[in-house]
């Protein structure tokens, strides 16, 4: 079973321990206030029905008021620290995940969520389900006392409804829980059939099928109806269990109360003192109970994240970090060749072992061909650092200096190529802010796409929607020859295109390459004509075949 | 159709039901209120010593309404949740016939995309909505006003205090947070989605951001943003707060004034003194659903857009039918005849396609490439009969466009969109949908002629090994080539392929478009595209530029 509350909440945060501290104090606060609140209660009732004085009941009535009040305050008090305790949480959380995502691939339907919607379900779990967790080791316990304090009869009754209230849930819980899972897997599934028909639906209607698919798709929802519902009847029936026992305490207490009062054994006073409280005795465990469910949201985002930030140390392990090192980023100037040693990729189940030992010189291109699936855009990312990779690929600055390759001076176009939402001015000087409108204009005419400079203050949608995928390709590669960088990557950079406008564009990027060193994947002849090393990829092995 | 017509056809088949949940949800928002004040009464009774009669009928209606309470509580959450549940599936199948009046021809795929990733989280905002507000206010509402008329049964003081109480906290304070949140409620739904939309920037560029070293500005965007988004949310948990004081503020002044009451009109003999305590708690009990009723209203403004969203997704009409509808010969591939075909969308004045003639026979292949937004896909949505010219004809096989059903080209006229979809179920079943009678060796068949036999013979079940669109063994050059075997188990001789390759790398745009060459050499075919890859290699006979 699940610890109640996740200790993730409180773990490694000064400020987050000093915020729950003030809700220990504000509930046991809350508590005490509802205690002086009661015996006004009581005052009111003993004075206006035995003591036969209603005109002393009204002092008593102000009293209970500014109590009353002022424990109403610190209930709200408390939940807006635990709404700040859980915003702070929140940011922690999501300024992890941001921060990771510089470095690592957070998949994009996730990242969104969890730092908007996801990490507000966090916000909700704690401000909701703090304040009723201290509650139930603060506010409960006060009660307690003083009912003890006023009369064993009511603390023992109460204390069996405390007892039975976790045995029950546990009843209930195990009872149920098989029942459950399998009915939550059925939802699951009948909610995906309805959304892949739906996502499907083109097809559908193409080949002339979507009317006789809505039979099917209407017994499907209301199949999901009923499995939904009888997923809820599970939950409810645990819930009202729950409610009904506190009821029948509340209902006990009160008619031992009543009959106690008969025999003359007690006040009315503190009778309805007894009364006003109990209810309040199971309120924050109820509370939390309630919450409990909806808690597994907040807890599941939560393990999506750590899933996320620390499968970052194992990785770290494995692969072979590209290093930024500082003190030499002035010297790419000087750079003289990249140096393969026995560099690639090995990937054990796809049987791949792409090893390459070659050097190429300013100005040489090295080209990397081989079937689909052979590994060519494996081995870019892995040179690019994105995969992990075995062996070395380094530069050689001169006689003697050899260095690793860093970051900043590669410029990669992948194979589908990245755009965010921002001018196409933007998009196009991502490596190089300050690149001068004439700068990109040149860069537009070598890939051929000479009439996008008059588009360069239009809005790009997410993932270059706007543009054809050919052009997408054209346009990145354009940011490539804008970069300025020593060394480009290139994954496919001529997909559709016809070798008439291949050829040309070709020749272009050949030139402006003399100070370059350019490794590029490719299926075209066109491109191979033009590097002065090939590979080829084949059969999980790497053959230098110039 | 919309949500509100959906929810009144609803209402009228299901009456008794809808009034069982509200009557149940008012009894379990009632009860507490009930609870108390009949143990007050209990109580006040019992210290003046009664008969037994008198304390026998208290003690009964204490337990009785504790049990009713449990009782009425899961009656509402389950007719409720039954209710709703139902809604849901009603609207899940009308959007499903809406839709299908639509795709695939008068929507672009993109936007087809958006409207179903929106879908989801709309219908949860929905059901929400229903459960969380419209069920709880009804019977609140319901619940408040048997409190108004118990408090004037005592007196028309009492009943005038409580009026107002409901007033003030069911009306008057959730709309003055209403009032002065609107604009903060929408500017955080704004900056969530800005959250969204920046977050897939940072995913869709991270082979480009990893290279950047520093200066990642999008992924700044994107702390920044988030920050902003959560800024609004602890704005609006603390809005949310204030109105919970004010709610108790309210709450509590409405104890006070009338315990007041209850002692002067004791004082004055108009009222029995065991009575003092039961309006106050009476109060107590109910107006604990009331505030939450309150909270929840404040969630409306941002569950508007769903609406919108919903509503618009469900108003889709089919294009009027001709009044006596023709078929299509069943000889072979049919000519297509373009006759002076101006075309303009509704909102817009500029004409998409002007004055276009052409005429192609039977078993022609026809090119159409040109810039984006040139009215590439119009033209395939106009051919497909999704939509009809503006002026002039459009005819296949001699007969016009406006004499023809969308379902009847179905039958005749093949199509393969950029983006073929592979239903979550085995191969076979994934290929019937094109012919219901094929045979498994039919089956086989149709796959080996687009060269998927050695992709059928690793799958572990043969034809009976299930594919998906997220499952790794159909890349998305497979799954065009299964959408071609579609076609071809349709027997469609007259072709329309929207931009089939604009999805796939060279090797398999090349492979694509021999299968095309290849397979569809007799066929009517008109092919759109803006690959230079694609044009370069098809055969055709005729070429349009749009």
């Amino acid at each position: 079973m699940a610890a109640p509350l996740d200790p993730r909440v409180l773990r490694g945060s000064r400020r987050r321990l000093i915020l729950a501290g003030a809700i220990v104090v504000l509930e046991a606060a809350s508590a005490l206030l509802l205690v002086l609140s009661s015996l006004q209660v009581g005052r009111v009732l003993q004075v206006v029905v035995v003591g036969n004085d209603p005109r002393s009941a009204l002092y008593p009535v102000e009293l209970f008021g500014i109590f009353f009040g002022l424990r109403l305050a610190s209930v709200q008090l408390a939940s807006y620290v635990a709404l700040r305790l859980g915003s702070d949480l929140a940011d922690q959380y999501r300024r992890r995940l941001i921060d990771h995502s510089r470095s690592y691939r957070v998949a994009e339907s996730e990242l969104g969520y969890l730092v908007t919607d996801g990490m507000q379900s966090v916000v909700n779990y704690v401000q909701r389900l703090l304040p009723a967790l201290v509650g139930s080791v603060t506010v409960t316990p006060i009660l307690m006392f003083f009912v003890l304090s006023q009369g064993v009869l009511y603390f023992v009754e109460l204390l069996v409804g405390l007892a039975v209230l976790p045995i029950l849930m546990i009843v209930i819980g195990q009872a149920t829980r098989d029942r459950a899972v399998e009915k939550l897997d059925a939802t699951i599934r009948l909610n995906a059939l309805y959304l892949d028909t739906l996502y499907g639906l083109g097809t559908l209607k193409s080949l002339n099928k979507a009317k006789l698919q809505t039979v099917s798709i209407t017994r499907a929802t209301s199949k999901l109806k009923r499995s939904t519902l009888s997923v809820l009847q599970i939950a409810f029936s645990s819930g009202v269990a729950l409610d009904t026992l506190v009821s029948i305490v509340v209902a006990v207490v009160a008619v031992s109360i009543g009959i106690k009062l008969n025999d003359g054994g007690l006040t009315l006073g503190v009778g309805a003192a007894i009364l006003f409280v109990t209810p309040e005795v199971f309120a924050p465990i109820r509370g939390a109970a309630l919450q409990f469910h909806s808690s597994q949201d907040a807890v599941a985002v939560w393990d999506r994240i750590e899933a996320h930030v620390g499968a970052k140390d194992e990785a770290e392990v494995e692969q072979r970090e590209i290093r930024s090192i500082q003190a030499e980023s002035k010297v790419d100037s000087d750079l003289k060749s990249l140096e393969f040693c026995a560099f690639g990729v090995v990937v054990l189940e796809r049987r791949l072992e792409l090893r390459l030992t070659t050097q190429l010189e300013l100005g040489q291109w090295l080209g990397v061909r081989g079937e689909s699936g052979s590994g060519k855009s494996s081995f870019l990312r892995a040179l690019v650092g994105e995969s992990s990779s075995v062996g070395e690929a380094a530069i050689r600055l001169g006689p003697g200096t050899i260095r690793a390759l860093t970051t900043t001076e590669i410029a990669y176009v992948p194979a589908r190529p990245g755009f965010f939402e921002g001018t196409l001015q933007d998009n196009l000087c991502l490596y190089r802010s300050d690149a001068t409108v004439r700068q990109v204009g040149e860069a537009l005419k070598v890939v051929r796409l000479p009439d996008f400079e008059a588009r360069l203050s239009q809005l790009v949608l997410p993932g270059g929607a706007n543009f054809s995928s050919g052009e997408r390709q054209r346009l990145a590669l354009a940011r490539a020859v804008l970069s300025g960088r020593d060394i480009w990557v290139l994954d496919e950079p001529t997909a559709h295109l016809n070798p008439s406008l291949e050829k040309e564009m070709l020749e272009d990027l050949k030139s402006l390459s003399e100070t370059k060193i350019v490794v590029v994947a490719t299926h075209s002849e066109l491109v191979t004509h033009h590097c002065e090393r090939v590979v080829e990829f084949s059969e999980g092995r790497c053959l230098l075949q110039r | 159709m919309s949500l509100t017509k959906i929810g009144s056809d609803l209402y009228k088949e299901k009456r008794w039901p809808v009034l069982g949940y509200v009557g149940s949800g008012a009894m379990a928002y009632l009860s507490p209120g009930v609870l108390f004040a009949f143990s007050a009464y209990l109580l006040s009774k019992s210290a003046l010593k009664p008969g037994i009669l008198t304390l026998g009928v208290a003690i009964g209606s204490v337990r009785f309404f504790a049990v009713a309470r449990g009782a009425s509580q899961y009656g509402e959450r389950l007719i409720g949740h039954g209710l709703v549940l139902e809604y849901v599936a009603r609207v899940r199948v009308a959007l499903f016939e809406s839709l299908s009046k639509v795709v695939p021809h008068r929507l672009t795929p993109g936007v087809f995309g958006d409207l179903m990733a929106a879908l989801n989280g709309d219908m949860e905002e929905v059901q929400s909505l229903l459960l969380r507000l419209i069920g709880p206010m009804l019977s609140t509402a319901v619940a408040s006003l048997v409190a108004i008329v118990i408090a004037f049964a005592f007196s028309v003081p009492f009943g005038v205090v409580t009026s107002i109480t409901v007033l003030v906290m069911g009306v008057l304070a959730p709309w003055l947070f209403y009032g002065n949140f609107k604009r903060r409620i929408k500017q955080s739904s704004e900056s969530r989605s800005n959250v969204y939309r920046s977050a897939s920037s940072v995913t869709g560029t991270f082979s480009e951001r990893r290279l950047l070293g520093d200066q990642d500005v999008l992924v700044e965007d994107l702390l920044e943003k988030t920050a902003r988004s959560s800024r609004f949310q602890v704005l609006l948990g603390t809005g949310q707060i204030a109105m919970a004081c004010l709610e108790a503020l309210v709450e509590v002044a409405a104890l006070v004034v009338t315990t007041y009451l209850g002692v002067t009109q004791i004082e004055h003999h108009s009222l029995g003194k065991v009575y003092v305590a039961v309006v106050p708690f009476l109060l107590l009990g109910t107006l604990e659903g009331l505030s939450l009723v309150a909270v929840e209203i404040s969630r409306t403004v941002s569950t508007a857009p769903s609406i919108r969203r919903l509503n618009e997704m469900l108003s889709f009409e089919p294009r009027e039918l001709p009044s006596c509808p023709s078929t299509l010969s069943d000889q072979g591939p049919l000519d297509i005849a373009l006759d002076g075909v101006y075309f303009s969308y509704p909102q817009s004045k500029r004409p998409v396609l002007e004055d276009l003639s052409l005429h192609l026979n039977g078993g022609e292949h026809l090119l159409v490439s040109g810039v984006s937004g040139g009215g590439k896909s119009t033209l395939a949505s106009l051919i497909l009969g999704g939509r009809l010219p503006t002026l002039g004809e459009i005819r296949l096989g001699g007969v016009s466009t406006r004499h023809l059903s969308e379902e009847v080209i179905a039958e005749k006229v093949g199509y393969l969109g950029p983006e073929p979809y592979v239903f979550d179920a085995t191969i076979e079943a994934n290929l019937l949908i094109a012919a219901p009678l094929a045979t498994s060796q039919e089956l086989e068949e149709s796959l080996s002629k687009v060269g998927l036999s050695d992709w059928l013979h690793a799958q572990p079940d043969g034809l009976r090994s299930k594919v998906s669109m997220r499952s790794e063994n159909v890349s998305s050059g497979e799954r065009q080539r299964i959408a071609l075997s579609r076609v071809l188990l349709h027997q469609s001789r007259t072709l329309v392929l929207d931009e089939p390759t604009a999805n796939l790398d060279d090797e398999n745009e090349k492979m694509v478009v021999e299968l095309i060459n290849e397979l569809f050499a007799d066929a009517t075919v008109i092919a759109i595209t803006h690959s230079e890859l694609f044009a370069y290699m098809y055969r055709y006979d005729k070429h349009l530029e749009l």
